[in-house]
C-alpha cells in the first residue's frame, strides 16, 4: 500500500514538484525499488526534454570563465586553462568536493539526498554502493564500499525530551554506538560513526539523552545487511 | 585510453605560456559521455567543452525559471560545478549526460525560485536575448525548441498548464493543488498522463536525434 502511495510519485518527482521531505522519502524508497526507478527513467526522460522548451537566452560571456574559476579552485591539482589566471572570484558551495569522494549514491534522481547528506547532487549509482529496507519504519540503510554507511529513517516519532535516539551497529552479538538522532524534523538522516559490514545489523534504539553504550532495549528499527 | 593521452597533451600545451588559443574544440569529436569522463579526471578543458555545448541551453532554463539573470547565473554556475563534483560517479548508461546535466540545473533553479519567492506564477515575458554564444549552438538549440513547443501543443490545456507550472514554475503538486483548485490526487495523474503523453509525442517524432550534438 504504502508502496502504492509512493510509486505515484514518479511523475512528480521526475518534474522537481515534491517538497523537500517527500522528495527525499521518494529516493530512499527509489534506492529499494527497480519498479520506480524503471518508470521514473522514462518520465525524466521526458521531463528534461521541458529545458528545451524555453526562449533563447544567452549567458553572460564571463560565465564560463567563472565557472572553470571556481572549478579550479576545487582541484588545486587541475591545470590552469589559462596561465597566470588565478584571480578569486565567486564564494563557492563549501566543502562538498572533498565530501564528494565518500559519497552515498543512490542514483542520478538521488539529488535532494545527496545534497542532504552533504556529499554531492552528482553521480550515479556505483556498483558497490548498496541500499537495504528497513524494518520498523520506512526509509533505507546506505552502505558504501568499505561499509561507509547512512540512515535515512522517516516516519519516527520526535524523540521526547531528555530522550535521544541511538543507531547501533550489531554484529557477532555485540552492538556498538554508531550515532544520535532527535527525528525532529520527520526525516532523520545519520552517518553511522561504525562501518557496516556483511552479516551486520544496523538497529535503532530509545535511549536518555546523551546516549548510552549499550542498548538497553530491543530495537524499534532494524536493518540486515545480508 | 588514446583519448586521455591526446588531452593531457592538449592540457599540458595549453599550460604553456604564450599559447592562449581556445583549445577546447579539440574534444569537439567526443560524444557528451566521454566528455564527462574526461571530467571526472579533473581535465579542465573538458568541463570548458560540456559548458560550451550545454551552456547556452542550461541558462536559458534557469532564466526561464527565476526571470533574473543574476540567479540564473547562480544557478548554472552551481549546476556546472554539481558536474564537475560528480562526474566521476557518473554511469552513461543510465540517463544521458545532457539530461542529467538539465536536471542538475533545473533543480538549482527550482530551489532559488523556491527560497527567493519570486512571482513565478505571472505569465512569462518572452524575452529574446542574443547573447554571445557561436551560431551553430543556436541552430540545434532553435531545432529543439520548435519541436518540444510543437509537443507541448498537442497536450490538452490541463496537462500543458499542470507541467508548466510544475517545471518552469517551481510549483510543488500540494501548491499546484491548492492553486489550482484541484484534488492532490487528480495534479497526480495529470503530471503523469502529461509526462506520458508527451514522452510518447517526442519519441514518435519523425526527427528524432536530428538535434544531437556530436
Amino acid at each position: 500500500m504504502e508502496d502504492e502511495l509512493i510509486h505515484e510519485q514518479c511523475a512528480a518527482y521526475a518534474l522537481g514538484a515534491l517538497d523537500p521531505e517527500d522528495e527525499l522519502v521518494f529516493e530512499t524508497h527509489l534506492a529499494t525499488c527497480p519498479r520506480c526507478r524503471l518508470e521514473l527513467a522514462g518520465l525524466a526522460q521526458a521531463a528534461g526534454m521541458l529545458a528545451y522548451a524555453v526562449p533563447a537566452a544567452g549567458p553572460p560571456p564571463d560565465l564560463r570563465a567563472r565557472i572553470l574559476d571556481a572549478a579550479r579552485r576545487e582541484r588545486p591539482n587541475v591545470v590552469p586553462l589559462r596561465p597566470g589566471r588565478s584571480r578569486v572570484t565567486l564564494a563557492l558551495a563549501s566543502g562538498a568536493a572533498a565530501a564528494a569522494c565518500v559519497a552515498v549514491g543512490l542514483g542520478i534522481w538521488a539529488v535532494s539526498l545527496h545534497e542532504k547528506l552533504g556529499a554531492t547532487t552528482a553521480a550515479l549509482h556505483a556498483g558497490p554502493l548498496r541500499a537495504v529496507r528497513l524494518h520498523g519504519a520506512a526509509g533505507s540503510l546506505v552502505v558504501a564500499r568499505g561499509g561507509e554507511a547512512t540512515l535515512v529513517v522517516s516516519g519516527l516519532e520526535p524523540a521526547p525530551a531528555g530522550k535521544t535516539y541511538e543507531a547501533w551497529v550489531i554484529r557477532g552479538g555485540r552492538a556498538a554506538p554508531a550515532g544520535l538522532f532527535a527525528a525532529r524534523h520527520g526525516t532523520a538522516i545519520v552517518h553511522l560513526t561504525g562501518r557496516v559490514r556483511s552479516g551486520a545489523v544496523v538497529g535503532v534504539t530509545l535511549e536518555r539523552a546523551g546516549g548510552v553504550a549499550q542498548p538497553s532495549a530491543s530495537p524499534i528499527v532494524t536493518s540486515a545487511l545480508t | 585510453m588514446q583519448i586521455v593521452t591526446r588531452t593531457t597533451r592538449l592540457l599540458a600545451s595549453a599550460a604553456r605560456p604564450g599559447r592562449a588559443v581556445p583549445l577546447s574544440r579539440d574534444l569537439a569529436h567526443l560524444s557528451d559521455e566521454a566528455v564527462v569522463a574526461l571530467v571526472a579526471r579533473s581535465e579542465e578543458l573538458a568541463l570548458a567543452e560540456l559548458y560550451d555545448r550545454h551552456g547556452r541551453a542550461a541558462y536559458a532554463l534557469a532564466r526561464r525559471i527565476l526571470r533574473d539573470p543574476g540567479l540564473a547565473e547562480d544557478a548554472v554556475q552551481e549546476a556546472f560545478l554539481a558536474v564537475w563534483r560528480g562526474a566521476a560517479r557518473f554511469v552513461p548508461e543510465r540517463a544521458g549526460a545532457a539530461s542529467w546535466i538539465m536536471m542538475l540545473v533545473h533543480r538549482r533553479a527550482v530551489d532559488l525560485v523556491r527560497r527567493e519567492q519570486r512571482r513565478r506564477a505571472e505569465p512569462y515575458v518572452e524575452l529574446e536575448d542574443p547573447g554571445s554564444p557561436s551560431a551553430e549552438d543556436a541552430a540545434w538549440l532553435r531545432l529543439e525548441r520548435e519541436r518540444v513547443q510543437a509537443a507541448l501543443r498537442r497536450l490538452s490545456m490541463e496537462q500543458r498548464e499542470t507541467l508548466e507550472l510544475a517545471y518552469f514554475g517551481g510549483f510543488t503538486q500540494q501548491e499546484l493543488a491548492d492553486r489550482l483548485g484541484r484534488p492532490l490526487g487528480t495534479i497526480k495523474s495529470q503530471m503523469f498522463a502529461a509526462l506520458a503523453n508527451l514522452r510518447e509525442i517526442l519519441t514518435t517524432a519523425p526527427e528524432e536525434e536530428s538535434w544531437k550534438t556530436s
